[in-house]
């Protein structure tokens, strides 16, 4: 049984939504999603939503998320994760044969959070990492720099990453932080926990969106060709992390290619809360056959390379909206292949910003 | 409106044998009956074979670092003085510790380090000063 992307929605990266309610971004990104996919909200038969209570500062997010998205008396579960692990969850679902239609939704708004660093802090163990008080940039940083010196990879490649994507978001009319700059720029940017410096970290943006899968073929505008998850070498008390890799990608990114049956995607658009996940991203793809730097470096990964990644702008560009990064990826996805003509992507999101776990989903524009 | 929340949390068996080592001014690590892996901080099961754990022993050999940052940044955001922190691992056994690195110490990968304990030790994870360089 096939499961096809039917329509998409989003509201708009913004720094800050200060005069909409989380619920009412929502409401827009689902009118926007029955619109492009062209069904009414009674044909759906169940909502699942990707939330995170401490993120939002509520509790039961999915009690809040039916009445907007047209969800009251149907099918309604939460995944409390990355939003494309709530894809994944969506497609297996509808492999069930118990649906039809089926609505994935997101939404972030850290604008709301007064304190999110000590946030982020409460998903550590409360006795070994927490009483320490790190911020989570120290955190990424400390993968930052086990990645460069595993890889061989220098901090400019990081700052190559940031430019490229910043630069890609200015086709974007969804990105809140596009620009054109230069290494340079990103180089003499604060530093804020070494090597990363400012322009390496993505800024949190509010986002909102949603996504109609189907089973039904006539809906069908892209096929879902293949999806793999993978909890990698992680642990709250950090003991089981393997810094400077992403072992999730690997196991995850092969099983949604041997689903797909193919070993080449078009391009990329992967989640990259800091410069540094997206290299560490594309080395577990590893269907490059070089390097990640090597080939950012020769501009391989550029909008016009032979495999270009992030042509969204990805979180660099557009702002990075926490848990819904993964659906923003999927949206971003199938904006590209509609605009581009592109056939194949791999998209790729963690679960969180130094988490070593996340989800892998290949789309294909042929149904 | 804010609405505060308040946890405790008990350590746990082999957690409580790490705190309770500390406090003594050593890092006790767990050894599984099984697979022979020695894993710090210490668990009460193997995460490799699922094996329960009722072995707990002192690391007495140095640590060194695997990775390290420098930051100019505090929990509420703000710019700070510059810490230095170190991720250490220890020869012959899985796991390690997040600390911060003694200031007068320049970090480098593969460091080898030793914890520097306070006077007065209470059983926490913050009995642990810094890490310094091991003469």
């Amino acid at each position: 049984m096939d499961v096809y992307v039917a329509g998409v929605g989003e509201i708009p990266c913004r720094p800050a939504y200060g005069d909409l309610d989380f619920r009412e971004m929502l409401y827009t990104a689902a009118r926007k999603a029955y619109e492009d996919a062209g069904i009414h909200p009674s044909e759906i038969d169940g909502i699942v939503s990707s939330g995170m209570d401490f993120y939002e500062g509520i509790s039961i997010t999915d009690s809040y998320t039916p009445d907007q998205v047209g969800g009251r008396l149907k099918f309604n579960t939460l995944v409390s994760n990355d939003s494309l692990n709530a894809f994944i969850h969506g497609y297996m679902l509808l492999r069930t044969g118990h649906f039809r239609n089926l609505m994935v939704t997101c939404y972030a708004k850290p604008s709301n959070m007064l304190n999110y660093p000590e946030v982020v802090l409460n998903s550590f163990d409360p006795h070994v990492v927490r009483p320490l008080t790190p911020h989570p940039y120290v955190l990424a940083a400390l993968d930052a720099r086990a990645y460069l010196s595993r890889s061989g990879a220098s901090p400019r490649d990081l700052s190559l990453v940031a430019v490229k994507n910043k630069k890609n978001a200015l086709g974007n009319t969804s990105a809140a932080y596009a620009g054109a700059t230069t290494p340079d720029d990103v180089e003499n940017s604060a530093p804020v926990s070494e090597p990363l410096k400012r322009g390496h970290i993505s800024t949190l943006c509010d986002y909102a969106a949603a996504v109609i899968l189907t089973t039904d073929r006539r809906l069908g505008r892209f096929t879902v060709k293949g999806v793999g998850n993978a909890f990698g070498a992680y642990s709250s008390d950090l003991s089981s992390r393997m810094w400077g890799l992403l072992a999730w990608v690997r196991h995850a990114a092969q099983k949604a290619l041997r689903m797909a049956g193919i070993g080449k995607v078009d391009f990329v658009e992967v989640s990259e809360p800091f410069a540094h996940t997206e290299l560490m991203a594309l080395e577990g793809l590893g269907i490059d056959g070089e390097p990640a730097h090597k080939t950012l470096r020769a501009g391989g990964y550029d909008l016009g390379g032979h495999l270009p990644v992030n042509p969204s702008g990805g979180c660099l560009g557009m702002g990075y909206p926490l848990n819904a990064a993964g659906l923003q990826r999927v949206v971003q996805s199938v904006k590209a292949m509609s605009r581009m003509g592109w056939r194949t992507c791999m998209i790729l999101s963690s679960d969180g910003e130094v988490v070593d776990a996340g989800s892998a989903v290949v789309l294909t524009s042929e149904v | 409106m804010s609405i505060e929340s308040f946890y405790e949390y008990p350590a746990g068996i082999a957690l409580s044998i790490f705190l309770q080592g500390l406090r003594e001014g050593k890092l006790i690590a767990s050894r599984c009956g099984k697979c022979n892996t020695s894993h710090i901080p210490p668990r009460s099961y193997c995460a490799k074979c699922l094996n329960p754990i009722n072995d707990f022993h002192e690391i007495t050999g140095l640590g060194f670092v695997e990775t390290f940052t420098c930051s100019h940044i505090s929990l509420d955001g703000s710019q700070a003085q510059p810490v230095t922190w170190v991720y250490v691992r220890f020869e012959g056994v899985e796991g390690g510790l997040l600390h911060r690195l003694d200031p007068s110490v320049a970090p480098e990968k593969a460091l080898k380090v030793r914890p520097v304990y306070h006077g007065e030790r209470i059983g926490s994870i913050l009995d642990i000063k810094w890490f310094t360089k091991a003469e």
